[in-house]
């Protein structure tokens, strides 16, 4: 079960985290910041797609998701040259594969350029009062939860025989890996949710012991000024 | 294991790399008239990639089967 103000904090959480992790992409675009800057746009992608459709189009948030999406784009761009630079650098150095990294690499850097120009932009639009024009209700966002889990499991499900039997089906295989990634996403809103119960809890039971602790000192001065009043007269 | 454990070990670890074999082959095979070199690259990342999918297969084998520990009827148990 999903809860709307665990959800909305989660969505914040999401913004916020996207915002800071541009940041550090913007001063230092290396290899970690795209991982990072990839998986926070997708988290909040998918917590985006949880909301109804009027939320999801025409708003300000639907055009943050999207410049954020065009980003994505680009640094998954980045991301796939570095992994053919990585394979290409494992065999024996030679002048053709020395040019074909060369090339890689001056391509990555256009891409770089570009993918850093969104980020710069993405910057610009002020998110603090984005959450607050969100309008669903408890009923409405746990509907929606579980038709978007239904939709990737039903995904999942239907693509898992066409894979197995060819190991050629390459868009069967690539669809297979996202709904594995969006599922992924999705069940870890609960376990967000979940988390933040145990920190309440935990923080429950310190206010309890603090209080705890307090009331005995409380009965034992009041014994003892009870006591001290008892010995004066 | 969990479920989220589960979708780790299957997209990341298993249909990831077969995903970036496949964009590094591609990318390799479009570069038109591939010389010795560039052809021995590529037979390496298919024979590479080729175990990986049986890597695949072997976890649909061991997860997809009828036992309580199938990932199909855990995802079903999900909803």
């Amino acid at each position: 079960m999903l809860y709307l103000l665990p959800f909305l904090t989660s969505l914040s959480e999401n913004l916020q985290r996207v915002d800071s992790r541009i940041s550090k992409y913007l001063k230092s675009p290396n290899a970690k910041q795209i991982h990072d800057i990839r998986t926070s746009i997708r988290r909040l992608d998918t917590a985006f797609q949880i909301l109804p459709k009027r939320n999801k189009s025409g708003s300000s948030f639907s055009e943050y998701v999207l410049k954020c999406k065009g980003l994505f784009d680009v640094n998954s761009e980045i991301r796939d040259l570095d992994i053919i630079c990585e394979k290409l650098q494992k065999y024996p150095p030679s002048d053709q594969r020395n040019g074909l990294i060369e090339t890689l690499k001056t391509t990555r850097n256009a891409k770089l350029e570009n993918a850093k120009a969104i980020a710069r932009s993405i910057k610009k639009i002020h998110t603090g009062k984005i959450i607050d024009k969100i309008g669903i209700t408890e009923k409405e966002l746990q509907k929606r939860y579980c038709k978007t889990i239904l939709r990737s499991v039903s995904m999942i499900e239907s693509t898992f025989p066409v894979v197995i039997i060819s190991d050629e089906n390459l868009k069967e295989l690539h669809d297979l890996r996202i709904s594995c990634k969006k599922l992924r996403y999705l069940l870890e809103l609960q376990e967000d949710e979940k988390k933040r119960i145990l920190k309440t809890r935990k923080a429950l039971q310190k206010l309890q012991d603090i209080l705890g602790a307090i009331h005995d000192y409380d009965f034992a001065i009041k014994y003892l000024v009870s006591r001290h009043t008892w010995s004066n007269s | 294991m969990t479920m989220i454990l589960r979708l780790n070990i299957l997209y990341q670890d298993i249909l990831g790399a077969i995903h970036d074999y496949d964009f590094a082959i591609k990318y390799l095979v479009s570069l038109g008239q591939p010389s010795l070199e560039i052809q021995e690259i590529i037979a390496t990342e298919k024979e590479e990639r080729a175990a990986k999918f049986e890597e695949f297969l072997k976890f649909c084998k061991r997860r997809l089967g009828v036992s309580p520990d199938s990932f199909l009827i855990a995802l079903r148990n999900l909803n």
